[in-house]
């Protein structure tokens, strides 16, 4: 880096990228000599005289980045080569902890981000999930914030209230806003949906996996976003960010894996067919996985984020971005409405 | 507008220019050294994309691939600046010979090869990410049925129908049915065996035909921007290219089928799959376009508007049927 001035230009609009405190003193603390530095949604792409780096301030604890790194350790003992560690700094540690902020870094993998309408990437990318939950196999939990076994029920019941409480927001407003007006179209259907969700859980094994998951000790990637999935040119799947990693059932990575793969392409029932398929093929699910899947997938996430979103104002987008958000997630009730007929028909019961 | 005198320090720095002068010329930002004249191109892409664009200029230069505009790199190696938060890129400044794909099919058929030859086997440097359209298509067509599906049912459903209401309505049964045969021939086996093979040799395709994109030179067809390219089987783009030549008015069948040849004599790098190209003619793009168009803004004034576009986007998928039956 030139005499160690940044070009401030390209962050301008990277607004949360500004609690970064970048200085060459971080460099120096893992020994690197930066070349240039890219920002990427919310890390820096480093180029070294080591290769090309992930660069990342941690919003959370020491001692849940010490969990993380733990995991990572364990999944790679175990197997699961296709992780990118945290680099030591010179003082052989895997983090730096500064004033502002603990920072890490990352090798960065080179490929390509796995594509969900690809079949042969997801095909991959499914049986890559299974190795990698069997290569989590007996890592203990010893942070109870990332320990979600036996807490859907309780989540789902909080979420189905927080709908309420946004409808009574939504009625109350006197001049409706376009998003207030489809909310209120739509949430009834969908309450019903998180309803019948929590009532199939309580009634469900979800209790007996658990117990189950708690003995095996299965951990759970949970944030499996086409980004967080790099496939290199011989076609191993690497995954990456492991922030939210927490232990709990396997089929909450397989559902989310799902909803993002066919929410797309209007919920198509065989595309989650193969999902299951292909990482069954590795290691089979259980029909009670399968039926407690069901009773997962039907709580209606998506629109309950983005009313989250909205009403409770956690995103700084303009209203227009809302809508249209919701307008697609309300747009395909009828076709979950098909995809859940389909899948109790053709996959879990 | 730019920050001028940022760019210009920003020219200087970066690239090693003495810029004598930045103008605008025909909407085009250019500027003047004292031995030639530059092209500054706006690019919206993320920096991720310049870099992988920046690679593939690269790639191809060292496969000995000149049909391309010049493209400046700083002296870092970077092919992009960023001034006052837009990206750009450098070319050099040309007058085209006049061209059209219309008459120079062969031209562009033989440069189409000559790209893919060369493109083969790119992976983006470091940090740098190309788009992905493998295996892709069928669930693009499938959704493009479902809405045409939908698009059926409504105009069904309407009580007063207008002139271009029933157009739309009388042609849908046949195009809904060249859909679900396009989409029932990609689900075969042997466009994911394609697919396959073309994910292992790392296959780039063009992606845009737009003649804006190509000059002529020397009696050679040039590209002038490489940041439509993506990862794709060839099959995509030869089946693109065909209906871009079908579009500019191109209706013999020897002759459009002469350009697959064109094509297959310069680029034998793997055999391509007859079917799967026909899959892909098959399935009546134009024809979707304009129905989607209608489904937008069916205004009741402009009634004869879409009728006319109706007709001509039948004639093109006329065209097309007829060169998937002659490939047969």
């Amino acid at each position: 880096m030139e005499g160690g001035n940044l070009e401030l230009s390209r962050y301008r609009d990277k607004s949360y990228l500004v609690n970064y405190e970048l200085t060459i003193d971080i460099f120096e603390s893992f020994g690197l000599i930066v070349d240039d530095i890219v920002p990427v949604r919310s890390v820096f792409m480093l180029y070294t005289n080591k290769g090309a780096k992930i660069l990342k301030k941690i919003d959370y604890s020491l001692g849940e980045l010490e969990y993380i790194n733990s995991l990572m350790r364990y999944v790679n003992k175990n197997g699961y080569k296709y992780i990118a560690p945290f680099m030591n700094t010179v003082d052989g540690n895997f983090y730096l902890k500064r004033p502002d902020g603990i920072y890490v870094v990352i090798d960065l993998i080179e490929g390509r981000e796995a594509d969900f309408q690809n079949p042969i990437d997801l095909s991959s990318v499914s049986k890559a999930l299974c190795r990698f939950h069997n290569s989590t196999r007996g890592f203990t939990c010893t942070i109870e914030k990332r320990n979600n076994l036996n807490k859907w029920i309780m989540t789902f019941e909080r979420r189905a209230s927080d709908l309420v409480k946004f409808r009574e927001i939504a009625s109350l407003h006197e001049i409706k806003t376009g998003f207030d007006n489809l909310y209120l179209k739509y949430v009834d259907e969908y309450l019903d949906e998180a309803k019948e969700s929590i009532t199939l859980l309580k009634e469900s094994p979800y209790p007996k996996l658990c117990t189950e998951s708690y003995n095996n000790k299965n951990v759970c990637h949970h944030d499996l976003a086409y980004h967080n999935i790099i496939i290199n040119s011989e076609n191993d799947v690497y995954l990456v960010d492991f922030d939210y990693c927490i232990a709990d059932l396997r089929i909450h990575d397989i559902g989310n894996l799902i909803v993002k793969a066919i929410k797309n392409c209007k919920w198509d029932i065989e595309k989650a067919k193969k999902i299951i398929e292909d990482y069954s093929s590795v290691d089979a699910l259980k029909s009670e996985e399968l039926q407690v899947l069901y009773d997962f997938l039907i709580f209606p996430q998506d629109f309950y984020d983005i009313s989250r979103c909205y009403y409770m104002k956690t995103k700084n987008w303009d209203e227009y971005d809302f809508l249209s958000r919701l307008e697609t997630k309300a747009g395909y009730y009828d076709d979950r409405k098909t995809f859940f007929n389909n899948f109790k028909q053709g996959i879990a019961f | 507008m730019p920050d001028i005198s940022d760019l210009k320090l920003r020219i200087e720095v970066e690239y090693g220019i003495r810029v004598k002068d930045i103008f605008e010329f025909k909407d085009e930002l250019l500027f003047s050294s004292s031995n030639n004249i530059y092209f500054l191109r706006k690019d919206k892409m993320k920096e991720t994309d310049f870099i992988s664009v920046g690679g593939l200029y690269e790639y191809l230069k060292a496969n000995g691939f000149k049909n391309m505009l010049k493209a400046y790199c700083t002296i870092k190696g970077k092919y992009y600046i960023k001034s006052s938060n837009e990206y750009y890129m450098i070319f050099d400044h040309i007058d085209s010979e006049d061209f059209s794909i219309f008459n120079d099919g062969k031209l562009m058929a033989r440069f189409l090869a000559k790209f893919h030859k060369c493109a083969r086997g790119f992976m983006p440097p470091a940090g740098g990410r190309i788009k992905s359209y493998w295996g892709r298509w069928t669930e693009e067509y499938c959704k493009k049925y479902k809405d045409i599906k939908n698009f059926e049912e409504k105009m069904a459903s309407i009580d007063k129908k207008t002139a271009a209401d029933e157009a739309f309505l009388k042609s849908l049964g046949k195009y809904m049915e060249r859909m679900q045969k396009s989409i029932s021939m990609l689900k075969s086996d042997g466009y994911l065996d394609i697919v396959e093979e073309s994910m292992k040799a790392h296959e780039v395709c063009i992606k845009s035909f737009k003649q804006s994109y190509f000059y002529k030179n020397e009696s050679n067809i040039n590209i002038k921007y490489l940041n439509k390219c993506g990862y794709d089987i060839y099959e995509k783009d030869i089946s693109d290219f065909m209906c871009k030549i079908v579009e500019s008015g191109m209706d013999d069948i020897k002759d459009l089928k002469e350009l697959i040849y064109v094509y297959k004599c310069e680029n034998f790098s793997r055999n391509y799959n007859k079917d799967i190209i026909r899959a892909f003619l098959l399935f009546p793009e134009q024809y979707v376009k304009v129905c989607c168009k209608y489904m937008k803004n069916n205004d009741k004034f402009a009634q004869e508007k879409y009728i006319e576009k109706l007709k001509c986007a039948e004639h093109i998928e006329d065209k097309k049927m007829e060169l998937v039956d002659a490939l047969n």
